[in-house]
C-alpha cells in the first residue's frame, strides 16, 4: 500500500516538477513571444529580438519567429523607404532636384563609401535611348554589385546626361533581396519622375516662350470673360488703350461694353457673330482709349468654352491700325483729288474742243456768208458785163444813158457787198470807205479828165447791209444827178461828202457841190424822173428818214436817218 | 501789127465784155479761155503779148498758179483781173511779177488804161 502510496506520489510529485518546470521554462518565453508578435502586429519592430534562451524546439520556433520579424521588419523598412523616396519624388520639379534626390537616397539607403560624377555628353546613351525606350532604368548596378551607377539626363530632350557612381562598403547590401526590391522600385518611380519632369520642363518652356510673346509681342493680347471683366492682357494692350500698365487697365476697365468698346452696342455684334462663327478674323472695330480718344483696330478673336459648350471666355488680339487708316484715308483723298483733276481736265479738254468746234462753226459759217457775198457781187458783175456788151450795139444816146445808170446803181449795190465780203465784221461795213471808192469809181466813169473831184470827211460809222444798199443807190443816184446836171460840158469843180453820226445814232450824209446849182424856179416835188424817184423812195420809205436837196451857194442833197433796230441776221 | 490778148476768165458773160472792151481798143483777142489749164495750152500754141487773168477759174488750178506755169516758160505780161483784195492772196500774186492788178469793180476804162501802159 505503501508502494503503491510511494509510486503514486512520486508520479505526483514528478508531475508537479514537470508542470513547474513547464511553467518556468516554456511558458514565459511563450508569452515574450506573444507579446512581441503583439508589437511587431502594430508594426513596433525595437524588440523584435527574442533570446531563443535553450535550443529545444520552441528555441528554434523562436529563432524562426525572430527570423521572421526581422525580414517583415527589413521589408517593412524597404517599403517605408519606398514610400518615403515616393513622397519625395511628387514634390520634384526639375532635373537637377531630381539628380540631387536620387543621390540623397542612394547615399542614405545604401552604405555608400565614396562617389564619383562624371558629368558628360554621352551621344552613344542618347543614341540608345532614342533606339530603344526612351527612359531607360536611371539606375544600375556593377556585376561585382559594389558599384550603384546612376544616369539621369539634364534636360528634357536628353541630349545631355550626368551620371555618377556611387561605391558602397561591400556587396552585401545592393544583393539583398528587399534591396534590390528598393532599386526596382526607386528605378520606376526616378522614370515616372523624369517623364514628369520632362513634361513640365516642356510646358515651363512653352510658358515661357508664351509668356515672352505675349509680354513683349506690340499686339494687344486679351482674354476675358463672357460677362465683360478682363481676365488677362498683356502690357501692349494696356499701351495700346492709353493705359501706363496692364494692372491699371485690369483695375479701370471694369465693363468692357461701356469702357472698352467706342460703341456699346459692338460687343453685342462681336459678341453675336463670335457665337455663330466661332472666331472673327481681321475684325474692325474702333475701342476706346483710356482718355476717351477713339482708335481703330484690326481684332481676331475666338471663344473660348467649357465641356458643355457654353462660351465661358473670348481669347485674341487687337492690332493698332490708326496709322494704317489714315494712310487710307490720306490715299482716298489722294485719289478723289486725282479723279477730280481728271475730270476737271476731260472737262477743260472738252470745253476746249467744244470751243474749237464752235470756232470751226463759227469760221465755216463766216466762210460761207463771204462767200454768197462774192456770189452775189459776181453775179453783179456779170450783169454789169451783159449791161456793157449791149450797150456795145445801141447807137441811141437816151438808151445808151439808161444802161450806163443801171450799170452805175449795179455796181453802187455790188460794191456793198464787195465791201461786206472785205469787212472785219460781215454784218456791217464802214460808211466812210464805201462811200469814197463807189463815188471814186461812179465819177471817174462819168468824168474822163478827172475836172471833178471827189472829197470825202465822215465820223467812222457802221452800216448794215440792209441800209447800206439803198443808201448807196441813193447817193449813186444824187452823184450822177450832180454830175450830169451840176457839171455841164468842161465845167470843173468838187463834190464834197460829209458824214456824221449824232449820239442818238442819227446819220446825216451831206452831199455838196460847185456846179451850176439847181434851176432858180426848182421845185423838189415837181421832180419826176425815175432816178429822183427812186432816191426819194429810198430814203423816206425805205431808210425811214428825210431828204432835202437845195441850192445856197452850193447845191447841197441832205439825207438823214436813223438805221433801225432789227434783229441781227448775221453775227460773229 | 496789132497785140494780141489772151483771155482767162471763167465767166462767160464777163470774158466777152473784156473782149469786147480789148477789141474796141484796136488789140486782137487770140482766144478767150475759163481755164488755167486751157490758158497754159493756148500760150503754148501761140504765144500772145499779154494775158488778162482772172484768178478764181473752173478747173483745178486758179489764175496765179497758171500764171506761175506760163511765167517759168515765157515771159508774158499778165493783167490780173480779180474781185478778191485779200492781203493774202495779193502776196502770192506779187510773187508772179504781175504787170497789173485790175479791179473787176474799177469802170472798164481801167482795163483801157493798163493795156495802153504796157504797150507804150
Amino acid at each position: 500500500m505503501l508502494f503503491v502510496s510511494g509510486s503514486l506520489l512520486t508520479i505526483m510529485l514528478t508531475t508537479i516538477l514537470e508542470a513547474f518546470y513547464l511553467y518556468n521554462m516554456i511558458v514565459p518565453r511563450i508569452t515574450k513571444t506573444t507579446k512581441v508578435l503583439n508589437k511587431v502586429e502594430k508594426g513596433d519592430f525595437s524588440a523584435q529580438v527574442i533570446s531563443p534562451e535553450s535550443p529545444d524546439e520552441l528555441g528554434r520556433l523562436i529563432e524562426q519567429v525572430n527570423g521572421m520579424i526581422h525580414t517583415v521588419a527589413r521589408h517593412t523598412k524597404t517599403l517605408k523607404q519606398i514610400n518615403a523616396a515616393g513622397e519625395q519624388l511628387t514634390q520634384i520639379q526639375t532635373h537637377k532636384q531630381l539628380s540631387d534626390t536620387s543621390s540623397a537616397f542612394l547615399k542614405e539607403y545604401f552604405k555608400v563609401t565614396q562617389f564619383k560624377n562624371f558629368p558628360f555628353t554621352s551621344s552613344q546613351r542618347s543614341k540608345e535611348v532614342n533606339k530603344q525606350h526612351p527612359y531607360l532604368p536611371p539606375v544600375s548596378v556593377s556585376r561585382d554589385n559594389k558599384q550603384i551607377i546612376l544616369t539621369l539626363p539634364s534636360n528634357p530632350e536628353h541630349k545631355d546626361f550626368a551620371q555618377t557612381i556611387y561605391t558602397c562598403k561591400d556587396a552585401s547590401p545592393i544583393a539583398e533581396t528587399n534591396n534590390k526590391l528598393l532599386l526596382q522600385s526607386l528605378n520606376r518611380m526616378l522614370c515616372n519622375t523624369l517623364k514628369r519632369v520632362d513634361a513640365m520642363e516642356q510646358i515651363r518652356k512653352a510658358e515661357t516662350k508664351y509668356r515672352k510673346l505675349f509680354s513683349s509681342t506690340v499686339d494687344g493680347i486679351f482674354k476675358t470673360s463672357h460677362e465683360g471683366q478682363i481676365l488677362e492682357i498683356n502690357p501692349a494692350l494696356a499701351s495700346l488703350m492709353g493705359y501706363d500698365s496692364k494692372e491699371e487697365m485690369i483695375r479701370c476697365v471694369t465693363d468692357l461694353r461701356t469702357k472698352g468698346y467706342a460703341v456699346p452696342q459692338d460687343r453685342d455684334k462681336v459678341q453675336q457673330l463670335l457665337k455663330d462663327h466661332g472666331f472673327l478674323k481681321d475684325y474692325e472695330l474702333d475701342i476706346k482709349k483710356k482718355d476717351g480718344s477713339i482708335i481703330p483696330v484690326s481684332a481676331s478673336i475666338q471663344t473660348v468654352k467649357d465641356s458643355s459648350g457654353e462660351i465661358i471666355a473670348y481669347e485674341g488680339r487687337f492690332i493698332n491700325i490708326e496709322d494704317r487708316k489714315l494712310r487710307e484715308r490720306a490715299e482716298r483723298k489722294h485719289e478723289i483729288a486725282e479723279t477730280a483733276r481728271q475730270v476737271q481736265e476731260n472737262l477743260v479738254t472738252e470745253l476746249e474742243m467744244n470751243r474749237q468746234q464752235l470756232q470751226k462753226s463759227v469760221e465755216e459759217k463766216e466762210i460761207l456768208a463771204r462767200e454768197l457775198l462774192h456770189r452775189t457781187k459776181n453775179n453783179m458783175l456779170v450783169i454789169i458785163s451783159m449791161l456793157h456788151l449791149q450797150i456795145q450795139s445801141l447807137k441811141d444816146p437816151k438808151m445808151i444813158s439808161i444802161f450806163k445808170d443801171t450799170e452805175n446803181r449795179i455796181r453802187a449795190m455790188a460794191l456793198v457787198h464787195e465791201k461786206l465780203h472785205r469787212s472785219e465784221n460781215i454784218a456791217e461795213i464802214n460808211l466812210g470807205d464805201y462811200l469814197k471808192e463807189m463815188v471814186g469809181t461812179l465819177v471817174n466813169s462819168m468824168v474822163l479828165d478827172k475836172r471833178v473831184t471827189v472829197n470825202i470827211s465822215s465820223d467812222p460809222v457802221s452800216i448794215s447791209i440792209d441800209s447800206a444798199v439803198p443808201l448807196g443807190l441813193a447817193v449813186n443816184e444824187i452823184i450822177t444827178n450832180a454830175i450830169i446836171h451840176g457839171f455841164p460840158g468842161d465845167r470843173k469843180g468838187s463834190v464834197s461828202i460829209t458824214v456824221k453820226q449824232s449820239k442818238d445814232k442819227a446819220i446825216e450824209l451831206t452831199i455838196c457841190d460847185d456846179g451850176v446849182g439847181l434851176p432858180k424856179n426848182f421845185d423838189f416835188n415837181d421832180l419826176v424822173s425815175f432816178g429822183t424817184q427812186m432816191t426819194r423812195a429810198l430814203i423816206t420809205q425805205q431808210l425811214q428818214g428825210s431828204y432835202s436837196l437845195y441850192t445856197e451857194k452850193d447845191t447841197v442833197a441832205r439825207i438823214r436817218f436813223t438805221e433801225p433796230q432789227r434783229l441781227q441776221r448775221v453775227s460773229f | 501789127m496789132k497785140k494780141k490778148i489772151l483771155i482767162v476768165e471763167d465767166e462767160v458773160l464777163i470774158g466777152m465784155m473784156l473782149s469786147n472792151v480789148i477789141k474796141n481798143q484796136g488789140l486782137v483777142v487770140q482766144e478767150v479761155v475759163t481755164t488755167g489749164e486751157a490758158a497754159i495750152a493756148s500760150v503754148m500754141r501761140d504765144s500772145p503779148d499779154a494775158i488778162l487773168m482772172d484768178i478764181s477759174l473752173t478747173g483745178t488750178m486758179d489764175g496765179i498758179e497758171a500764171a506761175k506755169a506760163i511765167k517759168a516758160t515765157q515771159d508774158i505780161p499778165i493783167l490780173f483781173f480779180t474781185g478778191y483784195q485779200d492781203k493774202e492772196l495779193m502776196q502770192r500774186v506779187m510773187a508772179v511779177k504781175p504787170a497789173a492788178i485790175l479791179n473787176k469793180f474799177d469802170p472798164i476804162e481801167a482795163i483801157e488804161e493798163a493795156f495802153t501802159n504796157i504797150f507804150k
